[in-house]
């Protein structure tokens, strides 16, 4: 049952879309486990929760998918995050959509390299507690 | 909270993991190997942590929507690997739970009720055991002289297994006789060779030495006039049961705990996925 939710392709955005009750909550993490472990974090709350595993794939999900916050992280394949936030503020449909950034990267040179490309808030993963994270985008969405 | 607090851990064990990665990659020679194994340990242990991540998911709930990861190949080498190293180590916990308890079933409808306590290997004392029963009988018998020479016990070596070798000096031609107290007193006997040194080994196969301070006396016996010396002063020494003792000791204990541990683990953090 779970490879069939892994082998799910961007081509379920548009039941997403058709369906759109709940906000929308799009997390981009290439890290299965930790995938997993922010979709159980958000999962419980009244959202509806998409992922992408890579940049590319996070890009042409969010045109379609418009989601009311990105949760991205920076080292991705194929295009990084960095790559992926730039797209995202360059559309005029997408640029309002608050991005929050948690990453690997926790030195000061990306995080204000991240923040000028319009990163709405930046989280380290060493230092975050995700609790806190959690009211982040939840004070987001309200 | 202690949904949060797990998911905090696997975040941060995530971190460690990347960390880690950094650090194979940066690395030469001896580190790199060292950085693999540290590396195969954090995704064991992730692997154990998050097992709900991988079994815990229901499909009716979720509305996610994963990239297919065929084309990724690292990304697919860790989560197979994770999950390799997680469903193996349960798997053999599990299989060798399974066969104890197999065997505590069928072994007494096969054989009959378990006999607990035997005697068995009964024989009669060889003549080299009986010797030394004699020369047990004829230390305790013997006459104390003053004038024999005291022999010293200068030290006490922890030997692999648990073993003890006492070592000390005597008169030549005499036999140093070691009394060790435990539960009951423990009497060593060897010669005291031609250089006047002499050496006894504690076997932890006869006499299994507690954990803790151990009184040791030592006297000198001549084995032709039946007569021994004065004992010497007493002195202590300390057995200490290291964490690798204790582990080897207790295996079974082990085994049969960790499988209770694990699903107490997976039982828990299940719960906390639902």
């Amino acid at each position: 049952m779970l490879d069939e939710i892994i082998k799910s392709k961007e081509e379920g955005v548009e039941d997403v879309v058709e369906g759109r009750d709940k906000k929308i909550i799009f997390i981009v993490e290439d890290d299965e486990v930790l995938l997993r472990a922010l979709y159980i974090l958000f999962h419980e709350g009244n959202y509806t929760i998409t992922t992408a595993t890579d940049g590319q794939t996070a890009i042409n999900m969010a045109e379609r998918l418009k989601p009311d916050v990105v949760l991205l992280d920076l080292l991705l394949p194929k295009v990084d995050g960095f790559g992926v936030l730039k797209a995202l503020k360059a559309d005029p449909k997408l640029k309002s959509i608050p991005v929050i950034v948690l990453s690997n990267l926790g030195d000061v040179d990306n995080i204000e390299k991240a923040k000028k490309l319009g990163a709405d808030d930046y989280f380290v993963k060493a230092n975050t507690d995700l609790s806190v994270l959690s009211e982040k985008i939840k004070k987001i969405l309200i | 909270m202690l949904k949060a607090r797990w998911l905090n851990f696997v975040l941060l064990l995530t971190n460690k993991i990347y960390e880690r990665k950094q650090l194979v990659f940066k690395g030469v020679g001896l580190g790199v190997v060292v950085n693999m194994l540290v590396l195969i340990s954090q995704e064991f242990f992730l692997g154990i942590i998050s097992i709900p991540l991988y079994l815990g998911l229901k499909s009716e709930k979720v509305t996610a929507y994963f990239q297919e990861k065929g084309g990724y190949r690292k990304i697919s080498f860790d989560y197979n690997l994770r999950r390799i190293l997680t469903l193996t180590g349960m798997s053999v916990v599990f299989i060798i739970w399974l066969i104890k308890l197999f065997l505590i079933i069928i072994t007494p409808t096969v054989f009959g009720p378990l006999q607990l306590y035997r005697v068995s290997d009964l024989r009669l004392v060889d003549i080299m055991e009986s010797e030394i029963i004699n020369t047990e009988a004829q230390i305790q018998t013997a006459r104390v002289v003053d004038k024999m020479v005291v022999p010293e016990l200068t030290k006490v070596d922890k030997l692999r297994g648990g073993n003890y070798r006492f070592y000390g000096t005597g008169q030549v031609g005499t036999t140093a006789v070691v009394l060790v107290s435990d539960v009951q007193t423990l009497i060593l006997t060897n010669e005291v060779d031609k250089n006047g040194e002499w050496e006894v080994d504690l076997i932890r196969d006869e006499f299994k030495l507690n954990a803790g301070n151990h009184q040791v006396t030592v006297f000198s016996f001549d084995k032709k006039q039946e007569i021994r010396s004065q004992a010497s002063s007493r002195q202590y020494f300390k057995s200490i049961t290291t964490p690798v003792d204790k582990l080897v000791q207790n295996t079974d204990v082990f085994i049969n705990s960790s499988i209770i541990v694990v699903i107490v683990v997976g039982v828990l953090l299940t719960i906390l996925t639902l």
